[in-house]
């Protein structure tokens, strides 16, 4: 018998989980579209339509930040949250499936299904509010490239189609992040995981950009740069960004795979 | 079946648990864990399933280290702990999720002890009573055909015909391949089916042995008065219950009760008769 992997046995704790964490999924779930129709609901009313603008759907941007990175963090803080809890941890740990699949099967509910799902959440329900808003109204504008070419602006269109979206592929490692980080709390903490991995989270947060720019002022105060412009292209930044945000995504995850390891009841 | 070597174990590194323990556990038993409240039952029992760590020492289950939690062993291991949590769904889907993780599971098996326990099958298990949960894990754990069985108290919240049903089902469910051990306070709900005593004390085994070793090397008299021969004894409403070295080979039945309180109070006395 593999005691680290089987394929078949992850099938079943799979299916196991589901029992457990299905319903807080679902009802997460719920909870997500409600807000989600609640909010495009409030700001595409017919007296707001009256007097449509560039500005009618820009709403949309800040919501899904703050509902994406509520739903990927609540769902990914739940998935452990029975092991603070003797009785429930006592049955969980003894279920005869090795520790790298219990911990596979967390990544697979709170990443792998949880973030497509919320994206197509958001992408289902923009779709069919903006299709009725399109149904009645057009809000277009344009202006002549650098090379003068006419490039026309939709200021209807669809989430996913916006410009300012396609600029948010510097940040795909975001949403993996949270869920290393709050997975981590999940397990780490024994009770109020949220509220306390979030306060860590701003904590840690707050001391390392502080830290950063006090480091970064002290280095750069009344220096020119002379250099080459490797710094100065912005794609290089992005990319040392997403670099350290996937290895702290790895680095979450293999404490996280850590402290389940070591869990005790 | 089981090797403990020089466990040393505690919560906190100022307060040992277990200091240096060691015993051998064998198959075909079913031995009663007793010790005070306190003494750490519960923590060898979680010790043994991989539960929590030793901090030293080494520990043998089956062949395998239990603080590893590999699947070959944990499916070898009914666990019935006295607090647990069932999920709100009905029997069904419980044996649905759970049975396959144990490939001898016994779904007939499963059926009859349901029926003998009297469970309401259609209720969710959320819903039931202490008491019938703890029937519905017994009855999936021993269902699992886990060579070794872990009971923590199981007898707590199980009415008066529940009782009798478990020591029932718990002679029935021992075979020579199996190994059961039970932790209780309730001794005298246990005292017909446990065949070896291991008692915990000051960190460590105060003693080991069955219940035959016992009853040869002691008897338990109800004495008028008290002389020089006996160990301990307890007022009674008709004299004293008494422990007494067994000189003369007397049949008696071990009161374990007694025996328990026994070595608590007169622990040297009993090490060199079984030691």
């Amino acid at each position: 018998m593999n005691n680290t992997f089987n394929m078949n046995r992850f099938g079943l704790l799979l299916k196991r989980q589901w029992l457990d964490f299905g319903k807080i999924y679902l009802m997460s779930f719920g909870v997500l579209i409600g807000i989600l129709a609640l909010f495009y609901s409030i700001s595409l009313t017919s007296d707001s339509l009256k007097n449509i603008s560039s500005n009618t759907l820009n709403f949309r941007y800040p919501l899904f930040l703050i509902t994406g990175f509520l739903f990927a963090s609540i769902i990914a803080n739940s998935y452990f949250m029975h092991l603070g809890q003797k009785p429930k941890a006592i049955i969980n740990i003894l279920i005869p499936a090795s520790t790298t699949e219990k911990f596979l099967s967390a990544i697979f509910y709170t990443l792998i299904i949880a973030i497509p799902s919320y994206l197509l959440c958001f992408y289902v329900i923009d779709f069919a509010f903006v299709s009725s808003v399109r149904a009645t109204h057009t809000l277009t504008s344009s202006y002549n490239d650098y090379q003068g070419k006419k490039v026309v602006i939709d200021h209807l269109a669809y989430f996913f189609s916006t410009e300012t979206v396609k600029d948010f592929y510097p940040f795909y490692y975001v949403p993996p992040l949270i869920n290393g980080v709050f997975l981590l709390g999940s397990i780490f903490f024994k009770s109020f995981h949220y509220v306390k991995t979030a306060i860590s989270v701003m904590i840690f947060g707050v001391l390392w950009v502080t830290s950063i720019i006090f480091v970064m002022q002290k280095l750069t105060n009344n220096t020119v740069w002379v250099g080459n412009h490797y710094w100065q292209d912005e794609r290089n930044i992005f990319l040392i960004m997403s670099l350290t945000g996937i290895l702290l995504t790895l680095l979450f995850w293999f404490i996280s795979f850590i402290r389940l390891k070591e869990k005790e009841a | 079946m089981i090797n403990v070597n020089n466990l040393n174990f505690g919560y906190s590194k100022h307060k040992p648990l277990f200091k240096n323990m060691s015993m051998r556990l064998s198959n075909g038993h079913i031995y009663g864990l007793l010790g005070k409240n306190g003494a750490g039952k519960s923590t060898l029992l979680k010790n043994l399933a991989g539960l929590v760590y030793a901090q030293s020492g080494t520990l043998d289950v089956m062949g395998y280290d239990p603080a590893k939690r590999q699947p070959a062993l944990l499916e070898q291991i009914c666990f019935i702990p006295e607090e647990f949590y069932l999920p709100s769904v009905k029997i069904d889907s419980y044996i649905k999720a759970n049975a396959p993780f144990y490939k001898n599971f016994d779904h007939n098996y499963f059926t009859d002890l349901i029926k003998e326990f009297d469970i309401p099958v259609e209720q969710k298990l959320i819903n039931m009573s202490y008491g019938q949960k703890k029937k519905v894990i017994i009855a999936f754990g021993l269902a699992t055909q886990a060579k070794l069985v872990i009971m923590d108290e199981p007898t707590n919240g199980l009415d008066i015909p529940s009782k009798a049903q478990f020591r029932k089902i718990m002679a029935s469910a021992m075979t020579d391949e199996r190994c059961i051990i039970i932790s209780t306070h309730q001794v005298r709900d246990l005292d017909n089916l446990i065949d070896t005593v291991i008692m915990l004390d000051e960190n460590d085994i105060a003693l080991k042995a069955t219940v035959e070793e016992i009853t040869a090397k002691l008897t338990f008299k109800k004495v008028k008065e008290i002389d020089d021969s006996i160990i301990y004894a307890e007022p009674s409403l008709s004299g004293y219950n008494a422990v007494m070295p067994n000189y003369h080979q007397e049949e008696s039945k071990l009161d374990m009760e007694l025996l328990f309180n026994a070595i608590l109070a007169e622990k040297i006395k009993f090490k060199p008769l079984f030691s």
